[in-house]
């Protein structure tokens, strides 16, 4: 593959969180990715697709959400208002023609200022709140306890609560619930045919990482046509 | 201080995260599946800054493949190069290093059995030894677990009568496949390929071991059956291995209190060196 990785970094709340960068230069696009679990499982993918961006003369950057993948900040103190105000930090440092978001990387894009929006498959916070709910659930009804939503949530007023491994933040947990994806111009895509479809399928969903080359490629070549 | 390097493996450049520290034992963590090396909800991110916190180095790597690095992903028992190649990198970029660690979970536990890299130790977390072929599959396309897995679950259910009523009521046991669970645990059933390697690998080892068992996670009772059973008598005898086991069904030992156990196992490992 050709591009070797660079570490840029950011620095947010009194830390430094990597930006991953893919090619030559200044990354002219901020990529913003999926929250939680949902990043493990495109990060290979979405690796792959900088590196097609690469290949176009177009270097990237990779942000690190704090609370995530390599970032040392806690998650628990976390909140979509919060990483807004990340993604503008990542933004102002790289100053970046694009700004791409996957998935929850679409709630909090509004954070940060670009020439062009580039977002695949936007998703409702109350979505990704029900998933992470459920999970919890089951989990209690493996070990022969049971809980509801209702009480989990209540739970979540006063004090931080592990839902699928993370520990999430009343803030966090109350945004998320009535989140949207800020109504601003954007190039929106999702995977599957026809209009506003690229090639690909919806990684985020399967039991655990994966690969998705085609999809991949056709990333960098939609956002490179967009920012052309 | 947490930084990024990359290192060389066969063509590959692979991407690594260090955790500095001043002691002489580092800790090479690997990670499982096909897991990027934060792990699961940064579990393994956290784990590493807690260890270089308490003076160890650490070091984790994506397999070629997998996240941040380059090449193909060719599964967990082709990852003796990449652990090879890690290991050295690991001294390199910690010139003071006298004994490295290796830590794994899952398959990751299997590989570091099966590659002879020169760990000063091990610990290896609810080995993976089921084979491919082994997962039948039901008509719904849903892989059934192990033969150990399924009758702890059914043990488990048969002794909380209230819970097997709720769920035989709620819907939430499928009969049909309740009884060919139950059938298939009629059937004999020799050591799978993997198991065999392992009971080898556990019989001939002088690495010091250490198995760590989340007692309600499959993965992991699919593990113990093998471990009781005739193949591994001698690995059993085996001075340099010890396994111990935790009330948990996390198999990542995620909860609080599995967290806890799994940590005060590695400091263990770590300062026994």
């Amino acid at each position: 593959m050709p591009g070797a990785l660079r570490h840029l970094s950011y620095d947010f709340g009194g830390h430094t969180e990597q930006l991953l960068t893919i090619g030559e230069g200044n990354p002219r696009v901020l990529i913003v990715p999926p929250l939680f679990d949902e990043m493990n499982r495109m990060r290979r993918t979405l690796v792959l697709a900088m590196h097609g961006l690469a290949e176009r003369e177009i270097g990237s950057a990779l942000m690190d959400l704090p609370g995530a993948n390599e970032s040392l900040a806690l998650l628990e103190d976390q909140s979509l208002e919060n990483w807004r105000n990340a993604v503008g930090a990542a933004a102002a440092t790289i100053d970046p023609d694009c700004i791409a978001s996957i998935r929850g990387g679409c709630l909090i894009d509004d954070g940060g200022e670009a020439l062009h929006r580039w977002r695949l498959s936007p998703a409702k916070g109350s979505s990704l709140l029900k998933t992470l709910l459920r999970t919890r659930i089951a989990g209690e009804r493996e070990n022969g306890r049971s809980v509801t939503a209702a009480e989990l949530m209540a739970q979540a007023e006063t004090g931080p609560i592990e839902l699928a491994g993370n520990r999430l933040g009343p803030d966090m947990i109350a945004q998320l619930g009535a989140a949207l994806p800020a109504d601003l111009p954007a190039h929106e895509v999702k995977p599957g045919t026809g209009k506003g479809c690229i090639n690909g399928s919806a990684l985020w969903l399967r039991a655990e990482p994966g690969e998705d080359g085609a999809m991949a490629q056709a990333i960098a070549a939609d956002i490179a046509a967009l920012i052309a | 201080m947490r930084r990024f390097l990359s290192f060389d493996c066969a063509g590959d450049r692979l991407a690594a995260t260090l955790d500095e520290a001043d002691g002489t034992t580092g800790l090479l963590i690997v990670s499982g599946g096909n897991e990027i090396r934060a792990g699961g909800h940064a579990n393994q991110s956290r784990l590493a800054a807690w260890a270089a916190a308490e003076g160890y180095p650490t070091l984790r790597y994506d397999r070629p493949g997998i996240g941040d690095s380059s090449g193909d992903n060719r599964g967990f028992t082709h990852n003796a190069e990449p652990q090879k190649a890690a290991f050295a990198a690991f001294h390199r970029a910690c010139p003071q290093l006298t004994q490295i660690v290796g830590f794994g979970n899952c398959d990751a536990a299997t590989s570091l059995l099966f590659n002879d890299v020169g760990f000063d130790r091990l610990v290896i977390a609810n080995p993976w030894l089921i084979e491919p072929i082994e997962e039948a599959q039901t008509e719904d396309g849903a892989a059934m677990p192990s033969r150990a897995a399924i009758r702890a679950r059914y043990i488990a259910r048969l002794k909380n009568p209230v819970r097997l009523g709720r769920d035989i009521l709620g819907g939430s046991i499928d009969l049909a496949k309740f009884a060919r669970g139950i059938a298939r645990l009629r059937a004999d059933e020799p050591p799978s390929p993997l198991a065999a390697r392992a009971a080898e690998a556990l019989t001939a080892t002088i690495t010091p071991t250490t198995i760590l068992i989340a007692q309600g996670d499959a993965t992991a009772l699919s593990f113990q059956a093998a471990w009781k059973s005739q193949a591994f008598q001698r690995a059993r005898a085996n001075h340099y291995v010890t396994r111990l086991e935790h009330a948990t069904s996390s198999h990542s030992f995620s909860d609080d209190d599995a967290q806890s156990w799994l940590r005060d196992n590695l400091k263990r490992a770590l300062y026994g060196v």
